[in-house]
């Protein structure tokens, strides 16, 4: 039978290291999750793996690829993915087909909290706190605007009442109570991913840096993602379950390696470093990026607190 | 209250949709609120907190996206389901406005009266055809594209001449109309200067320098890289010039290009006797009798034409500081008797142009991918020897691959694989901000520097890394933040790409004629 071929739209640019070396050992089939402008998730041996736009960072289980707009391509949701070391080809779209053979692999790398001394660290946490202030959207952990609809007020005074309990909790090294916070605050919110769970990506990915003082968190958001997996989506439940193993997208872990980083120039200066990364974070869907980076502040601050009483 | 709601289900919709679905429900006459969000345990807690659970709510799980609708008194909720429906289906653009899709470039044309500029980015096979339907359509053209048939330039140059619109390009990457800069343009203050540009990188060096000197930019015109061939002959530079002349905006005008066809060099510097106002002259390699005799100023250098144009349009105490000797003598003593050679790898054609000149100037052999002299030409994918100066930005490089100023990738593998070469001294690099351009291109490139000083001094070699920052301080990033981060591993970074071809001179040199 004679192949039909067309040659491919769409070209592979970086790939997570860790995703190539599960195909290395398997190749993956599976459906088609959701389509949206800048990705396409495929569901695929019970994770789902991003094809992204080249406009965005690399990130966990992610492809970035120079597609633009994933929804112009045709690709309905339910068509079959599939996967090898090689290729990624789906069913019914002969023009997707990435070759995975010399893309740059992305390896998800994190500083040590170690170089940093106390008070530099408290100077860089008060840094990146300044640009959420000045640049943040509010509506998710952040206060929303004053002629919020009364269910938008009901929800902003639960995220924060939420957050505020697992920083005590974890404040406190308290385990049960992080995990009622925790769980408190697990598909709160109304997007896909939930502000509440935003809040607790940016703290899990202070906790997981190596020799961080925040252990409690990450024992608690593990406990209720394994306590109530349903009670989010699929797509942040994913999410953060990489960021309590230390592994987010490029722009997060880059804001911080850059606020582990070992010291160099005065703080006027990280600010600037900052401003990049920080921008892109912020631009994550509506407030996640600043609920995301709440979460990274209010880990950094818990951090620097620790350190001193212990 | 009156409450109706909705389920749909396995339904995914980015946030920042759902938000602005959120916003326009709310809005929706006879609505008192409205609240769209996936169906979570703790979502459905918030909506029975304030009592707008309602029954059909209670099976929906967190792949569902729920629609909960609180009707005014006196407005029946189900009649205003239809509506947000409605808005669902539509899921309007996250930008609004600005993010409109046009099928064609005629039906974009008519929807939006005021619009006088079209710029277009597709396939060259298909570039022609598009940029023709603008012209027709009465659109000044920025055509980014490249691989354009000659003959199509030509023919499109004459029918935008003929209609008294602009035709920039194909392959042309920097305009800057009315201070909008377009595609790869920096962020430089609004000023008197008008440039008309062959080159891409070219003009982008002299805006930023413009800026740098405290003037600003008028209009930036780029004409495609081959607008000064004997093919297509100049005709968007000089009318260009024209433009320029005729704009009581601009008070003095700087003409770039990579060398020109003699006879086109001619005609174009024939115009510039008419234009009634001080014209620079910057082609590169350049006859500056031919210049001067045409009543133009000659300019030797990017950074000369910059400060020229910066003296003319009235600051006449504009200056640059000199090269600094002693850091380049420096630099110089640490190297190894066998580290003679420097590789420049660039994203930018003219400033790997201008650099390479700085050494055949002064009588070195350069190899490179863009030489002129066919004994040097070293293709893309040979290894480098003696003096490298590549254009990673030239056709060969991005045969199938976006440009180096928005992939960095094979210039990062390039850098590590010139610093395992122990007759290598120095890697010059460019580093091009602007709208277009990678959003953090020192960055992205550390790990590759630091990784490439790491093999030198593991084999007890110091690299010389010379960075060049093409941007201003508008520019995101700002120039200053991606100097700093350079500075902080050890890249010695020069001040404009005139500097950095003759900083990459004196380093390999024993004296200085810099």
């Amino acid at each position: 039978m004679a192949t039909q071929l067309r040659a491919p739209v769409c070209r592979a640019l970086s790939l997570d290291a860790r995703l190539a070396s599960a195909l290395d050992k398997a190749p993956m089939t599976g459906p088609v999750h959701s389509v949206f402008r800048r990705v396409l998730n495929v569901l695929a041996a019970d994770r789902l793996v991003a094809l992204s736009s080249e406009g965005l960072d690399d990130a966990p289980w992610s492809v970035r690829t120079d597609v633009a707009d994933w929804r112009r391509l045709g690709v309905e949701v339910g068509a079959v993915v599939v996967l090898d070391s090689g290729h990624i080809a789906v069913e019914g779209a002969p023009g997707i087909a990435l070759d995975l053979r010399h893309c740059q692999k992305w390896h998800a790398t994190v500083s040590s909290a170690a170089a940093v001394a106390t008070d530099l660290l408290a100077r860089r946490t008060a840094a990146l706190e300044g640009l959420l202030d000045a640049r943040g959207v509010p509506g998710g952990v952040v206060p929303p605007r004053a002629d919020a609809s009364p269910i938008e007020a009901e929800l902003g005074r639960r995220l924060r009442a939420g957050c505020e309990r697992l920083t005590q909790a974890v404040r406190a090294n308290d385990d049960g109570a992080a995990s009622l916070a925790a769980r408190s605050l697990l598909g709160l919110g109304p997007g896909l991913t939930p502000a509440g769970d935003d809040f607790m990506v940016g703290l899990a990915l202070v906790a997981a840096v190596p020799g961080s003082r925040l252990v409690a968190v990450g024992r608690a958001i593990r406990a209720v993602l394994d306590a109530c997996p349903d009670h989010t989506t699929l797509v942040s439940r994913a999410t953060l379950e990489e960021a309590v193993a230390g592994r987010a997208r490029e722009s997060l872990l880059g804001i911080l390696n850059r606020v582990f980083a070992a010291p160099h120039g005065d703080d006027a200066r990280f600010a600037e470093h900052l401003r990049t990364p920080v921008d892109r974070v912020l631009s994550i869907g509506h407030t996640s990026g600043t609920d995301i980076l709440s979460g990274l502040v209010a880990g950094l601050r818990l951090e620097n607190e620790l350190r001193g009483s212990m | 209250m009156s409450v109706t709601a909705l389920v749909k289900k396995n339904t995914y919709i980015d946030s920042v949709s759902l938000m602005s679905i959120s916003t326009k429900a709310n809005a929706i006459a006879g609505v008192s609120q409205a609240f769209v969000a996936m169906g979570t345990e703790k979502n459905k807690e918030v909506l029975k907190s304030v009592g707008l659970l309602a029954p059909e709510l209670e099976a929906a799980t967190n792949g569902d996206l729920m629609i909960v609708v609180d009707a005014e008194a006196g407005v029946a909720p189900e009649e205003l389901v239809p509506a947000i429906e409605e808005l669902l289906v539509r899921k309007a653009p996250a930008g609004g406005a600005a993010d409109v899709t046009y099928r064609t470039i005629t039906t974009a044309a008519q929807a939006n009266d005021g619009a006088n500029l079209a710029v277009i980015a597709v396939n060259g096979a298909y570039a022609a055809r598009e940029a023709r339907k603008a012209l027709e359509n009465g659109l000044h053209v920025m055509l980014f594209s490249d691989n354009v048939p000659v003959e199509d330039e030509v023919a499109l140059k004459a029918l935008a001449h003929e209609k008294g619109l602009l035709m920039m390009g194909p392959d042309c990457g920097t305009a800057i109309i009315n201070n909008v800069g377009l595609c790869f343009a920096n962020a430089v203050r609004p000023g008197t200067i008008g440039v008309v540009a062959a080159s891409g990188t070219g003009s982008q060096e002299v805006s930023v320098r413009i800026h740098a000197l405290g003037a600003g930019i008028s209009q930036l015109i780029g004409t495609g890289g081959r607008d000064l061939s004997e093919q297509v002959g100049g005709v968007m530079m000089i009318d260009g010039i024209r433009a320029l002349a005729a704009d009581p905006g601009t008070e003095a005008i700087v003409l770039v290009s990579k060398p020109p066809a003699p006879s086109v060099e001619k005609k174009v510097l024939a115009e510039i006797a008419t234009a009634g106002k001080p014209v620079v002259v910057y082609f590169i390699g350049g006859s500056e009798a031919a210049v001067a005799a045409a009543g133009g100023h000659f300019a030797a250098s990017s950074q000369d034409a910059a400060l020229q144009a910066v003296r003319l349009a009235g600051d006449p105490e504009a200056s640059v500081p000199g090269l600094d000797v002693a850091r380049a003598d420096a630099a110089r003593a640490g190297f190894a008797p066998e580290q003679r050679y420097v590789r420049g790898l660039f994203c930018g054609g003219t400033l790997c142009d201008e650099s390479m000149f700085a050494l055949l100037d002064a009588g070195e052999d350069v190899w490179s991918n863009i030489q002129k002299d066919p004994a040097f030409v070293l293709a893309a994918g040979s290894p480098s020897k003696g003096h490298t100066f590549l254009d990673f930005g030239d056709d060969e490089f991005t045969n199938g691959r976006p440009h180096p100023m928005i992939d960095p990738s094979l210039r990062l593998a390039r850098l590590v694989e010139e610093a395992k070469d122990p007759s290598v001294a120095a890697v010059v690099m460019d580093f091009v901000l602007g709208f277009g351009a990678h959003e953090d291109p020192v960055g992205v490139t550390i790990p590759a520097i630091t990784e490439a000083k790491k093999i030198a001094a593991d084999a007890g070699r110091h690299l010389e890394i010379v960075g060049y920052v093409l941007g201003t301080d508008r520019d995101t990033p700002n120039a200053a933040a991606q100097i700093a981060a350079l500075e902080s591993v050890g890249v010695t970074v020069t001040r404009s790409s005139t500097e950095t071809g003759q900083y990459a001179r004196a380093i390999v040199r024993k004296g200085h004629n810099a």
